[in-house]
């Protein structure tokens, strides 16, 4: 099995099936990373597939100097940060994930105390958490995306998880069953 | 839950079920785990608490996703590394480091055309005075040899005439030439004073001494006695003292120029040299074109006399002839004053000598009241801080809109180099 570098740098040489078998393994993990934490399902369509776009636009310029992983979730981290500045700027707190779109009918009972908790995290420590947690990235990759030394992401890690937790054990922790 | 569990702390322990500890330390942390009940508990819980963040799950991408993206990718224009760009934008696409250096070197490159004009001219100005003082030492040198033991010159001409350079000596040969004509022409009969002929650079020497003695009364009769002995004289003279200070002498000596370095010699080990200088001046041009005025004015004196003597006429010519006559005498004195004052100055050097006595102040002397010194000390502590500030400002002032400008033009290139460096040397 060849390994993500391996397929970009054969797509550099030609291959266009091995730019789908890396579209095929990020698809579902690139939808997720902007679905979590836009409201408009949408939206988050867009933004992926703009990320996707833009690897094949870069594709002469890519350089096997860091995982493809990290890579992939650098331009689409930009384009998330692109996306809050642009609601920003018209006023919809898009980002707030309190505000997103009311829970889906398959959502679970945790699934919705989950989402209402992250709402309460600082951002810089719920991005980690969400990096982290829902994209496995590790902290290097965390740090390398968000440009803060690794303990900072370790520390701003461990205080989400204790701030979340609390917040689950506090307020729903009895509904999805965590232990005090 | 504590917040520290023995030696491992919580957060490390994170770290470990992260698996983002080093080796050394993981082996550390996984051998306290397998013995400490109490991190035990905490790492199922921890555990436990990632896989119920689990439960937040979205859907599933959207099937347009994929379909617009497999459309892109089979629509997408491959160029394998190494083909040929036939589009003649992206054939010259270049990194962006390349584009950021080439804009650094357009700036310097700016810079330096325009200092570059202003350093030359700098330069040239440079070498322009030092050509000049090279041509003033050398001219010095020819005419100014270096102080020789007494004796060293003999006779009235002195012997720096064989230093002469070209220039001298063909102004010398010109003057001679002048100088016979005018002689040819009826000047060497004529009365009163008359030039001789120009045989060598006549030079008008000056020296000036500045001497400090201890015996202030025996080193000023010591230098009259050495300037008397050489047939000098003292052209002026002034000496003076100030309560309580030191006593002051200064005397400008004429002393014959031949001995002049004789004189020199002498006065120097009477006290102690605080500064000492000679000149010299070339006057030989000077010299001969006012004997050869000197010689012409003769001429036509005499013309005018065998004019009066021999013709006849009105009385109002007559009286006309009297009054050129008068006037052609009148320059011809005033040319001989000039030349004997020239012949002077060039058979007599001027030798300048300052006496200083040596003084030492009175140990009677009331030394500054500590209150004095305290002002004056504050005093000076303020002028020395506005001295300071007015500094300070006439160099923000001199340098500030320079650096103003530099900075706004460096400012993007330089944030842009240190986003690069900082992204390359950041870790992965």
């Amino acid at each position: 099995m060849m390994t993500d570098e391996q397929l970009m740098l054969a797509f550099q040489s030609g291959s266009k099936e091995a730019f789908a078998e890396l579209f095929g393994r990020y698809r579902e993990p690139i939808y997720g990373f902007f679905r979590r934490r836009l409201e408009d399902a949408a939206r988050a369509e867009e933004l992926a597939q703009e990320t996707f776009l833009a690897v094949l636009r870069a594709m002469t310029r890519y350089e096997p100097r860091a995982l493809f992983r990290t890579y992939l979730y650098g331009i689409a981290f930009m384009q998330l940060m692109a996306e809050r500045r642009k609601n920003a700027q018209q006023r919809l707190a898009i980002f707030d994930i309190g505000a997103m779109d009311p829970p889906a009918a398959g959502d679970t009972e945790v699934a919705v105390a989950l989402r209402q908790a992250f709402e309460k995290l600082e951002p810089a420590e719920r991005e980690v958490l969400m990096l982290r947690e829902y994209e496995e990235l590790s902290y290097a990759e965390i740090a390398a995306l968000q440009r803060v030394p690794i303990n900072t992401v370790r520390s701003r890690l461990f205080r989400a998880r204790l701030a979340l937790r609390d917040l689950l054990v506090t307020s729903r922790g009895a509904r999805l069953g965590v232990k005090e | 839950m504590s917040s520290s569990l023995h030696f491992i702390e919580q957060e490390e322990l994170m770290a470990y079920l992260d698996c983002e500890l080093p080796t050394e330390r993981a082996a550390e942390v996984g051998a306290h785990l397998e013995q400490c009940a109490e991190c035990q508990t905490w790492a199922v819980e921890s555990r436990a608490f990632s896989g119920q963040l689990l439960a937040w799950q979205v859907e599933p991408a959207p099937k347009s996703l994929t379909e617009h993206m497999t459309a892109a990718i089979a629509g997408a224009e491959l160029k394998p590394q190494g083909s040929g760009d036939s589009s003649p934008i992206r054939r010259f696409a270049l990194p962006n480091w390349v584009w950021a250096t080439a804009g650094g070197v357009f700036l310097l490159l700016l810079v330096a055309a325009a200092a570059i004009p202003n350093l030359l001219r700098s330069r040239e100005a440079a070498n322009t005075r030092a050509s000049l003082n090279t041509y003033s030492q050398q001219r010095a040198q020819e005419y100014l040899p270096p102080l020789r033991p007494l004796g060293a010159y003999s006779g009235a001409s002195p012997s720096w005439g064989a230093k002469a350079g070209p220039l001298p000596e063909m102004a010398n040969q010109e003057l001679m030439n002048t100088a016979n004509m005018a002689k040819a022409q009826g000047g060497a009969g004529a009365p009163g004073v008359t030039a001789p002929p120009v045989t060598g650079p006549m030079i008008v020497r000056t020296a000036s001494l500045k001497l400090l003695t201890k015996d202030f009364d025996k080193t000023r009769s010591a230098i009259e006695e050495v300037v008397q002995r050489h047939q000098g004289y003292s052209a002026q003279l002034v000496a003076g003292s100030e309560p309580n200070g030191a006593r002051t002498f200064s005397a400008n000596f004429r002393v014959p120029a031949d001995q002049l370095d004789a004189v020199i010699a002498e006065i120097k080990p009477l006290g102690h040299v605080e500064q000492e200088s000679q000149g010299a001046e070339e006057v030989t041009e000077q010299y001969a074109d006012l004997a050869a005025r000197l010689s012409n004015a003769r001429r036509t004196e005499q013309t005018v006399l065998d004019l009066l003597q021999k013709r006849t006429g009105e009385l109002s010519d007559v009286l006309a002839v009297e009054q050129e006559l008068a006037r052609v005498r009148e320059q011809i004195e005033s040319m001989e004053a000039q030349l004997k004052n020239l012949q002077g100055r060039v058979t007599y050097a001027t030798l300048r000598v300052e006496l200083r006595e040596e003084y030492k102040a009175e140990l009677a002397m009331t030394p500054p009241s500590i209150g004095g010194r305290l002002r004056n000390a504050v005093v000076e502590g303020y002028r020395n801080a506005v001295d300071s500030l007015v500094g300070l400002v006439l160099f923000l002032l001199n340098v500030g809109p320079f650096l103003l400008l530099w900075a706004l033009i460096l400012f993007l290139p330089a944030r842009y180099l240190w986003r690069k460096l900082r992204a390359a040397t950041k870790p992965q």
